[in-house]
């Protein structure tokens, strides 16, 4: 194995080879007069090419370069250095000119013949990068806690608009804002990336499709949403599931739901939402928050449309709308 | 019998109280022009587009329409220039607020309110050196505030001192 340092000393040659950190040994002169194969391999440079050179040249940023210098020409005259027998974070230049964040610390060894600086060096850009991501996150957590508020915030508001007593606000806000939490819950689970239609109808219509119950049937492939569709979705469900409790087939016994949905041959998404069950069904003779809402989030989230029609014996809602 | 409507016409059976009436002659007559005026809400959550469009219209001006993205807002100021710009910033894919008030600013110089989740100073700068005059407000922003903020842009003799 090729020598690790000009200097002569086997313990300082022990200290080379099984280092794990960077190790470059510099001569009171500023050269360098050892480097280790982790250094080879964090800096681009074999010992060969190295030895003799000044490391400020080598391995040391140009804009950091004649603090470098000063600093040597400081100890050497005074024997004060503040950077020494420290741990430091600084940058360093790989071979290719690219600079990398380090952790240095430098001590002054005097037992291998001759005084010389030895500098200990890791290299944390994994470290650098897990930080800067985990601040990417954390920021990008802040905006969306933020504009969950500002939902909802304007939830209460419309919510407080379409109520008339202070406990059918409490409960239909609370019954929203559960609605929002589940959606939310499914997307956290798959990292807000795409999530299940049918996820979300169990989640939300499931209890009603159970043995026991069997109001609701679930039906459809496998249909993933982004997460701005599948909340937008989860809010029109919610709105008709609770409408379907006040005022649709879950308010009576003999009442049904039936959820399907398709790809349809022009690429859009076929959702159908089925009541049966009623009988003299009316009308509304005003817009209620639902219908609001549905309508907005058709035309506005989903960039779709929205159909409904009473039949004799209930309610059918078709929703059409072009994947994400 | 079928009887099918296109959304959103009112299919709910039910739901809640008759929304409240604006005041007496206020879509004729917005405060301090004598004209009613047209305001373009762009913002991609239909929730909180759908509160701001509420809290406007109880203020008593014109029609408050919504679009969700950068490119439907241009559309629409294409067709009817409105008198105050409300912008989300983070639209989604696409233009973002800003350069979307960018693009109008070229051909208008209406007022815009900013409101967003991203209200720190590079966003500042940003609108700054961007949209000079514009206003930005961070969510959630309180009712009161925001329609503060729009009756000072329609009316700036409404600015408080």
């Amino acid at each position: 194995m090729a020598a690790l340092t000009d200097l002569d000393h086997p313990s300082l040659g022990a200290v080379l080879k099984t280092a794990l950190d960077a190790v470059v040994v510099m001569r009171m002169d500023g050269t360098i007069a050892g480097w280790n194969d982790v250094a080879e391999r964090s800096f681009g440079w074999d010992f060969a090419e190295a030895r003799g050179r000044r490391m400020s040249e080598l391995i040391i940023p140009p804009h950091y370069r004649e603090a470098h210098e000063k600093g040597l020409a400081h100890f050497l005259a005074t024997g004060e250095g503040p950077v020494l027998d420290t741990h430091f974070e600084i940058t360093a230049l790989h071979r290719d000119g690219r600079e990398f964040p380090v952790e240095l610390s430098i001590t002054v060894a005097r037992q291998f013949g001759e005084p010389v600086f030895l500098g200990f060096l890791r290299d944390i850009s994994e470290r650098h990068e897990a930080g800067r991501r985990q601040a990417l996150l954390l920021a990008e957590l802040n905006h969306r806690v933020k504009n969950m508020l500002a939902v909802v915030s304007g939830i209460a508001h419309q919510t407080v608009r379409a109520s008339t007593t202070l406990p059918e606000f409490s409960k239909a806000f609370a019954g929203r804002l559960e609605s929002l939490a589940r959606a939310h819950e499914i997307l956290t689970s798959g990292a807000w990336e795409r999530a299940s239609l049918g996820a979300l109808a169990e989640a939300l219509l499931g209890s009603y499709a159970q043995p026991g119950d069997g109001r609701a049937r679930i039906a459809g492939p496998e249909v993933m949403l982004s997460p701005r569709q599948f909340m937008s979705v989860s809010m029109i469900l919610h709105e008709l599931i609770t409408n379907a409790t006040k005022y649709g087939a879950l308010s009576v016994a003999e009442g049904r739901i039936a959820l399907d949905w398709r790809d349809e041959a022009d690429g859009r998404i076929g959702l159908d939402w089925k009541e049966t069950g009623l009988a003299d069904i009316a009308e509304p003779a005003h817009r209620g928050f639902g219908s609001r809402m549905i309508a907005l989030s058709v035309g506005h989230e989903l960039d779709g449309t929205g159909e409904s029609a009473w039949q004799p014996d209930g309610l059918l809602f078709r929703l059409r709308f072009r994947r994400d | 019998m079928i009887v099918t409507a296109q959304l959103p016409i009112g299919w709910i059976f039910g739901g809640g109280p008759p929304p409240p009436a604006p005041p007496a002659g206020a879509a004729a007559e917005a405060p301090g022009t004598g004209l009613a005026r047209r305001i373009l809400i762009v913002e991609d959550e239909i929730m909180i587009a759908w509160w701001m469009q509420t809290a406007i219209e109880e203020m008593g001006y014109g029609r408050v329409d919504i679009v969700a993205s950068g490119e439907a807002a241009l559309d629409a100021v294409a067709r009817d220039a409105p008198a105050l710009l409300v912008m989300d910033i983070n639209l989604g894919p696409g233009l973002d607020g800003i350069a979307t008030a960018e693009r109008i600013r070229e051909t208008g110089k209406m007022p815009v309110i900013f409101v967003s989740a991203y209200a720190d100073e590079a966003t500042r700068e940003r609108i700054a050196r961007n949209i000079p005059g514009a206003t930005l407000m961070r969510k959630p922003v309180p009712t009161e505030a925001f329609q503060q903020a729009v009756r000072a842009a329609l009316d700036p003799k409404a600015r408080p001192n």
